[in-house]
C-alpha cells in the first residue's frame, strides 16, 4: 500500500502552477463581478426581503423598519471569490477527485450556502442591534461574519471542499 | 487488548492527515486571532494608532486635516469627518493570511518570513487604500461610496489571493 502511494506521489507533477491558476482565478473572478452585479438589483430585493421576514418571524412586534437599500451596498464579495477559485483550480487542474457533474452541484449549494450565511449574518446584526445586546459572543460572532467572513469563508469552504493538491 | 490498541490508534489515523491538520490549524489560528483583535483593548489600540498614522500621512502629503479621537476632520472648509473603525485598520485581512500560512506544510522560518511580509504588504495596501479614500472623498461623496463598498473591498479579495499564491510559490519552490 505504501509502496503504491510513494509511486502515486512520484507520477504527480512536482509543482503546482500558482501563477496560472492565480492568473485564471483574477479572470475568472472579474467575470462573477461582472454578472453578479447585472444580476444585483435582484439579489438585493431578495436578500432585503429574506432579512425582513427572518427578522419578522424571530423579534415579532419589536421588528425594526429594514429600508430598502443602494443596490452596490448588497453586492456579496464572498460569492465571487469562491467561484473565482473553484473556476480557477478546474481549469488549471483537469485530474480531480469527483465527477464534473458533482463538482458543479458542489459549487452551485456551496454559493447558495454563502449567500444565505450573508443573510444569516446581517439578521443577527440586527437582532443584536435591535435587544442591544453588547456582549463579547454576539460581536465576536458578527465581526467573524461580516468582516473575516466575506473573503475568509469562501477560501477555507474552496479548501475543505475541493482539497487542492498544492497541499499534499 | 492488542486489538483495542490497535484500534484506538487507528481511530486517531485522521489526525495524521497533512490536509486534515492543514485545515484545523487555519480555522483555530483564525478563531484565536480574532478573539485576540476582538478585545476592546486591542481594538482601541489600533484604531488609535491607525488614526495617528493616517493624520501624518496626509499632512505630509498636504492634505490638512485635524484628529478628533477616531475622527479625522477635513481642514478645507467642507465639514467632511472620517471615522476610523476596526474594519479600517486592515486587520481582519492580515489575520486571514497569517491563519492560511500557519497550517501550510513548509518550513517555520517561512512562514516566519512569510507573516512579516504579510504584516509590511497589508500595512503598506491599506495606507495606500486609506489615503486614496480621503482625496476620493473629498473629491465625491458618491465616489467614496462606491470606492469603499466595492473597489477596495474587491482589491482586498484579489491582494490576500495573490499573495498566499505568491507566498505558496516561494514556499514550494525553495522548500526542497
Amino acid at each position: 500500500m505504501g509502496k503504491k502511494n510513494k509511486h502515486i506521489r512520484s507520477i504527480q507533477p512536482k509543482s503546482f502552477p500558482f501563477r496560472k491558476m492565480t492568473l485564471f482565478f483574477l479572470l475568472y473572478f472579474s467575470i462573477s463581478l461582472g454578472l453578479l452585479m447585472i444580476m444585483t438589483p435582484f439579489l438585493s430585493v431578495a436578500k432585503v426581503t429574506l432579512v425582513r421576514v427572518i427578522t419578522g418571524v424571530i423579534l415579532g412586534d419589536k421588528t425594526p423598519y429594514i429600508h430598502n437599500i443602494p443596490y452596490f451596498k448588497s453586492i456579496s464579495i464572498s460569492l465571487p471569490v469562491f467561484t473565482g477559485l473553484y473556476l480557477a483550480y478546474r481549469k488549471v487542474n483537469k485530474v480531480l477527485p469527483i465527477s464534473s457533474k458533482k463538482q458543479h452541484l458542489t459549487a452551485t449549494l456551496c454559493v447558495v450556502f454563502l449567500w444565505l450565511l450573508e443573510v444569516g449574518s446581517h439578521v443577527l446584526e440586527i437582532i443584536v442591534t435591535k435587544l442591544s445586546i453588547g456582549s463579547f459572543l454576539p460581536n465576536y460572532s458578527l465581526t467573524l461574519l461580516l468582516s473575516v467572513g466575506s473573503i475568509g469563508f469562501p477560501i477555507l469552504l474552496w479548501l475543505i471542499l475541493f482539497h487542492p493538491s498544492f497541499l499534499d | 487488548m492488542k486489538q483495542k490498541a490497535i484500534n484506538q490508534k487507528n481511530s486517531f489515523k485522521w489526525l495524521q492527515n497533512p490536509f486534515f491538520l492543514y485545515i484545523l490549524i487555519t480555522i483555530v489560528c483564525l478563531l484565536l486571532l480574532l478573539v485576540y483583535v476582538s478585545q476592546a483593548s486591542v481594538s482601541i489600540f489600533l484604531e488609535k494608532w491607525t488614526t495617528i498614522l493616517l493624520n501624518s500621512i496626509l499632512n505630509l502629503i498636504h492634505i490638512k486635516t485635524r484628529m478628533n479621537g477616531n475622527l479625522i476632520l477635513l481642514l478645507d472648509g467642507s465639514q467632511i469627518k472620517f471615522q476610523i473603525i476596526p474594519d479600517c485598520t486592515g486587520i481582519y485581512p492580515l489575520i486571514i493570511l497569517i491563519s492560511l500560512m500557519a497550517g501550510f506544510p513548509v518550513k517555520f522560518l517561512k512562514k516566519i518570513i512569510g507573516l512579516g511580509m504579510a504584516i509590511v504588504c497589508t500595512f503598506v495596501f491599506n495606507y495606500v487604500r486609506l489615503v486614496l479614500l480621503f482625496i476620493i472623498g473629498r473629491a465625491s461623496a458618491k465616489w467614496f461610496d462606491v470606492a469603499h463598498l466595492i473597489i477596495w473591498q474587491v482589491s482586498f479579495v484579489v491582494f490576500i489571493v495573490l499573495f498566499f499564491f505568491g507566498w505558496m510559490q516561494w514556499a514550494k519552490k525553495t522548500n526542497t
